[in-house]
């Protein structure tokens, strides 16, 4: 019977199949196999010990602190790299790499005092030579997403071995808040690697330092042992990037994660539920309309300062939001430098802004009303509705105009909006001064007005400091409010779903820092 | 069959060249980049440098022709954000995205056959009809949504699978499962048709007549001839596959080429998206190549001409 189908079509299709599948085997297991990560002992010292799971909301580009510097690569830069200075989670500004800092009488120079016995993980002494290389590195490369946050500073150099002077272009009070989100790599093995392989294996000087890099897998840290300053208390870290939010929701509730951040739509869910918190707190951004003022019946005072009265902010927070947030009343947050206390924007009083409207002769004009579907504003649909609604209501007539959240950031970047426009800005120096530059100097991407008035204040508050400066701040947020320039929203809340056993502070910006964190149990 | 092979690969090069102008062109359609790259205080004049830099100041046709010219050259340029070789970004996914596909395929095979299998031994029409109609059903329910709820029961209930990562072997579970069962109904149908087709051949029922068992018969005489339909869909059906795992890499956080598209199309990351593209386009038109020839192998009546 065997000898009934010699040629059986079946047979001459198997090692065919069989070498497919051998390929497909040798393929995902060649390049990508799994390795569980190795654990970390937990015997050393200082530690309460354990390994904690974070969730990142993107795959950080790359490990180059020099080239990098978006928002998710700082929550990993914070731990395992120092910078010369450090906000802390209430936002005041705290010494880290230096101890001291001293700007001259004009504010166009910073000396940097840097500690001393600070040494990177390969042994390497962090010396002056290390900041003057780190700063000038991306000085020189105008492509450094870093470059935007040095761009008051004319250049860098060694006084000493422990001390560094900064040169302004222009006097700049608040520069010693930039550094914070500088890090400061060894700059002969950075030199001597090149910027691709130190990415791949990067060296620092943090509370934590890098055990694996598996690019859009996981980031697994282990605690530095001989950290300079206080030693961490987890032994080890893996940053894992989780792009969408129902998966990191479900990856804490699950155990998979540890720390994640969730929407405000998905707080009152986790909260049901057992052995996980939901921490929220107040951010450091604001939620605003922008306003393009020289266009059609925007360029009307009135029109624009109704629209701001016709919105009922506190309603939007409580139920769009859950909660989770404030209505704002300035373009600043309240833990931001330079919010000015006891300021008012007018309120929801939709009377008063029909009246407005009236006044100056508003005609049912359609007024564009653009937004982001997705990305930095979380439910920013249901806002933008909200807003219409509110507007509908009080007879302004808007067009509502969604897209993705890339293309909305390049309608920003070149001035392209030309009714109102939904934004945010959160600035991780927890100051004032890259949101308010960006909102009134000349050259900033939300600025329609083009007021020299409130260009001049945005550089005078830059040769000032301490209470001089809050109250120049004081007169740019008051006279924006007033002239309606832009309109104030909300300050939403960072929401993180957080397991039980974990005691960790959270940053206003939702950036990690786990150099004090610990398990308590 | 040389001429059929060349003209084949003619065929495969114009495919290949339709969607590198197609992705070229949807890319420019959403303007320059660097307004994207750089922090949210950039000066006007640093974004026009990056731009120009990048070659986004080029007229249309001259940034095309360069680009094809280094495509030639197996340079799809660096990726604007990592700047590093787009296509290293793209070849480093594919094992995590072959991974996924192959075991969700060879998954959905294995059951289909063994339900097609149990279907025909028994000759059960409920039996037909319980596969038939489940295997709708879960294909009626969008992998998106199956895959949350796969997650809510086996993860956050059960706590018996990881719900997300690529960590250890049982984070390979549940994306396959959710793929596979996606696939199941498709198969079982087929399979049963086909069978059900070589049940009234004469050569079954000279098998038959021989004295062979049912099983044997089954499995050695009709399982072969039955298996040239569902080889042709399988192979037609891997697109879908490889699309397919997009959607389920974003609900596990899988890393693979689903991951790093989705993140290059949202960052305007064209390099890397060029490069995908090629690289999934290439996958398609090899794979469907390969079941062309196999199915001339498989069954001589299929002429290559």
């Amino acid at each position: 019977m065997s000898a009934s189908a010699p040629r059986s079509p079946f047979r001459s299709v198997l090692p065919v199949l069989s070498v497919g599948l051998a390929a497909a085997l040798a393929l995902s297991s060649c390049a990508g196999g799994f390795e569980s990560s190795s654990d970390a002992s937990s015997s050393t010292t200082g530690g309460t010990g354990g390994r904690i799971v974070a969730a990142l909301p993107t795959d950080p580009t790359s490990m180059d602190p020099v080239k990098t510097g978006s928002l998710v690569v700082l929550s990993v830069f914070f731990n395992t790299f120092d910078q010369l200075t450090k906000i802390t989670a209430d936002g005041s500004l705290e010494p880290k790499l230096a101890t001291e800092w001293t700007p001259s009488a004009d504010m166009t120079s910073w000396d940097f005092t840097l500690r001393e016995g600070v040494t990177f993980t390969n042994g390497e002494p962090l010396t002056a030579d290390d900041v003057v290389f780190s700063f000038s590195s991306i000085l020189a490369d105008p492509t450094s997403e870093n470059f935007g946050y040095l761009s008051s500073l004319k250049s860098v150099a060694k006084v000493d071995d422990t001390k560094v002077r900064f040169e302004m272009k222009a006097p700049f009070s608040a520069f010693p808040r930039n550094t914070s989100l500088i890090s400061i790599v060894p700059d002969q093995a950075y030199a001597a690697m090149g910027p691709a392989a130190f990415a791949a294996a990067p060296v620092g000087s943090g509370p934590f330092k890098f055990e694996k890099i598996q690019r859009g897998v996981s980031y697994d840290l282990v605690r530095n042992d001989s950290y300079w300053g206080e030693p961490a208390k987890l032994d080890a870290i893996s940053l894992v990037p989780v792009a969408s939010d129902e998966s990191r929701v479900n990856g804490v509730l699950s155990g998979s994660l540890d720390v994640a951040q969730i929407s405000p739509a998905q707080a009152e869910s986790v909260k049901g539920s057992g052995g996980v918190n939901v921490q929220s707190e107040l951010s450091n951004g604001v939620v605003f309309l922008g306003v393009n003022s020289t266009a059609g019946v925007l360029k009307e005072e009135k029109v624009r300062r109704a629209i701001g009265l016709a919105i009922d902010k506190e309603a939007i927070v409580k139920t769009v939001l859950s909660g989770l947030g404030e209505p704002a009343t300035q373009m600043l947050a309240p833990s931001v430098e330079g919010f000015a206390d006891g300021l008012s924007d007018g309120g929801y009083n939709p009377d008063q802004a029909k009246k407005l409207l009236a006044e100056a002769g508003y005609n049912g004009e359609s007024i564009d009303f653009e937004y982001a579907l997705d990305g930095r504003i979380p439910l920013s649909g249901e806002v933008a509705q909200a807003i219409q609604g509110y507007l509908s209501a009080a007879g302004v007539n808007v067009n509502l105009v969604g897209a993705d959240q890339a293309s909305h950031t390049l309608k920003v970047r070149n001035r392209q909006l030309k009714g109102i426009y939904l934004n945010t800005w959160a600035p991780s120096t927890l100051d004032g001064d890259l949101p308010l530059t960006d909102f009134y100097e000349q050259a900033g991407n939300n600025n329609y007005a083009q007021d020299p008035k409130t260009a001049g204040l945005a550089v005078t508050q830059r040769g000032v400091d301490g209470a001089a400066r809050l109250d120049v701040f004081k007169e740019l947020l008051t006279y924006s409010n007033d002239k309606a320039y832009f309109i104030p929203l909300y300050v939403p809340a960072n929401n993180f779903a957080v397991d039980k056993s974990l005691a960790w502070t959270q940053r206003a910006d939702g950036l990690y820092d786990f150099s004090a964190t610990g398990l308590t149990k | 069959m040389p001429r059929y092979l060349l003209h084949r690969i003619a065929q495969a090069a114009f495919t290949l060249f339709c969607v590198l102008t197609f992705a070229f062109v949807l890319g420019r359609a959403t303007g320059k980049p660097a307004g994207l790259l750089l922090p949210d205080n950039a000066t006007a004049a640093e974004v026009d440098a990056l731009n120009g830099a990048l070659g986004f100041n080029e007229p249309l046709h001259v940034q095309f022709g360069a680009f094809l010219a280094n495509v030639l050259a197996g340079d799809f340029g660096q990726s604007y954000r990592q700047r590093e070789p787009a296509l290293d970004l793209v070849i480093e996914r594919l094992p995590a995205t072959f991974e996924l596909a192959f075991w969700s395929f060879l998954l959905g095979l294995v059951l289909a056959l063994a339900a097609a299998l149990a279907i025909q031994l028994t000759g059960s029409r409920t039996l037909r009809s319980l596969f038939i109609w489940g295997g709708s059903l879960r294909q009626s329910v969008p992998d998106f949504f199956f895959a949350l709820l796969a997650v809510l029961v086996f993860s956050v209930a059960l706590g018996l699978l990881p719900s997300l990562g690529r960590m250890s072997p049982a984070s390979l579970v549940l994306p396959v499962l959710t793929i596979a069962t996606g696939q199941f109904v498709l198969y079982v149908r087929l399979m049963d048709a086909a069978l059900s087709d070589q049940a009234s051949q004469d050569y079954v029922r000279t098998a038959f007549a021989k004295g062979q068992s049912r099983a044997r018969v089954l499995v050695s005489h009709m399982l072969p001839n039955a298996l040239l339909p569902v080889l042709t869909m399988a192979g037609l059906n891997l697109g879908s596959l490889l699309g397919g795992t997009v959607v389920v890499e974003a609900v596990f956080a899988w890393p693979g080429l689903g991951q790093v598209l989705t993140d290059a199309v949202s960052q305007r990351d064209f390099p890397i998206v060029q490069a995908g593209l090629l690289v999934v386009a290439l996958i398609f038109v090899t794979v469907n190549l390969a079941v062309d020839l196999l199915s001339a192998k498989v069954d001589p009546r299929v002429s290559l001409a």
